[in-house]
């Protein structure tokens, strides 16, 4: 899989999580450290997994702070993951 | 002519319990209780209030919108998994406190949040085949008791809430195919394990089937019910939270004045929440098509399609 982390720019903005505009978010800040709470994470997870036709397993959520964090661990196991869908 | 919804009556304790006291105990602050879980505060029965209690004042709003006369009701039926004991039946309670005809069915059906969909097709096909003409689909699913008030998951959602619905003929909304599903495997993601224990609830994974089979049932429910997402005026969704409502609004493409949100004054009420809102609908003549779906425990899912019956 080869996952940007424009392209995961791009699916935070279809799911519509306004609480900062996704292109000033910083790839190596953690997201919950730049205004996205529990539920806004969800609802990324949820589109990310929609978008790649994946389904990342929970014992992986740690792995998911950051943007460019995310982008490595989908390029590194999204096709695992979505053998596993 | 088809059975159908003739009224609603709700009640709605008077107790509530504000979910702002809990900022700095979950680190949260008063745009996530709005604007995210949508629970300000959560309606709580009084100590001593039971089940029946709760079925017996929803029957009394009923009364008072003009609800059947006693002596004609000959089927009663109680959504509910928190029916305060558990034998006898709460719909056989509920017959003794409202004084029913003993020539009255009662049966109780144990299901959650999709539990009102489910009702009402279990309760109108029992009618039709047995030719009953007078029923009372009562949901009754108080979960303060089960909540752990130290618990973020469910401790800001959850209120305590009874409806009672008339199904007759010369009905205001009659059904058309119903559309029903189970995710099983998934049951243990939102639970009780035992009468005494507490409500646990994974979050992320009821968000996640929410939002991954309900649009998908709605469409299907729509096909086969030959009717437009354009030409339906109101989207009652379960009110799970804000932030599901709102999730699915978005997946769907609603424009958000059909898709009613409620509860920020007395919070989820499981089965309770869709007849609380279509109560309000009822009497808008200017809504003339509804889908209702409701889900949650099970993890389960049911959807239907309400028109009023001059639009047939």
């Amino acid at each position: 899989m080869n996952v940007t982390i424009d392209q995961l720019r791009e699916i935070m903005i279809q799911a519509e999580i306004t609480m900062k505009n996704p292109a000033e978010l910083d790839s190596e800040v953690p997201l919950r450290q730049q205004g996205l709470d529990s539920l806004d994470m969800a609802t990324f997870v949820f589109f990310l997994e929609e978008a790649l036709g994946i389904t990342i397993p929970h014992t992986e959520y740690k792995r998911l702070g950051t943007l460019k964090s995310l982008a490595d661990a989908l390029n590194e196991h999204g096709e695992e993951w979505a053998k596993k869908k | 002519m088809q059975l159908g919804i003739k009224n609603i009556g709700v009640y709605l304790p008077e107790g509530r319990a504000s979910n702002l006291g809990k900022l700095a105990e979950f680190e949260i602050d008063e745009t996530f209780i709005t604007e995210k879980i949508g629970v300000r505060s959560r309606s709580i029965m009084a100590p001593g209030e039971s089940t029946t209690d709760l079925c017996v004042r929803a029957f009394a709003d009923l009364e008072l919108r003009g609800g059947p006369v006693r002596e004609s009701v000959d089927c009663v039926v109680v959504v509910t998994q928190n029916p305060g004991a558990n034998i006898p039946h709460l719909s056989a309670r509920v017959h003794a406190a409202l004084n029913l005809p003993e020539r009255c069915a009662c049966f109780d059906i144990s299901l959650g949040c999709s539990g009102y969909v489910y009702g009402l097709s279990a309760i109108q096909a029992f009618m039709d085949a047995n030719k009953l003409s007078n029923g009372l689909l009562f949901t009754c699913d108080p979960y303060s008791p089960i909540i752990d008030e130290a618990d973020k998951n469910t401790s800001m959602l959850f209120g305590d809430a009874a409806s009672v619905t008339w199904i007759s003929k010369a009905a205001e909304l009659t059904a058309g195919r119903f559309t029903f599903g189970t995710l099983g495997s998934e049951h243990a993601e939102l639970t009780c394990a035992s009468p005494a224990g507490s409500l646990t609830m994974n979050g992320r994974a009821v968000f996640n089937f929410a939002a991954r089979y309900v649009p998908a049932d709605i469409k299907q429910l729509l096909e086969i019910n030959a009717v437009s997402l354009a030409a339906v005026d109101r989207f009652i969704f379960h009110q799970g939270s804000k932030y599901i409502v709102d999730t699915l609004r978005k997946l769907l493409r609603l424009d958000a004045a059909k898709v009613p949100f409620d509860i920020m004054e007395y919070g989820n009420t499981v089965s309770s929440s869709i007849p609380i809102i279509l109560a309000k609908d009822l009497g808008e003549s200017a809504y003339r098509t509804f889908v209702l779906c409701g889900f949650g425990a099970g993890l389960s899912w049911a959807s239907v399609v309400l028109t009023r019956p001059s639009d047939i």
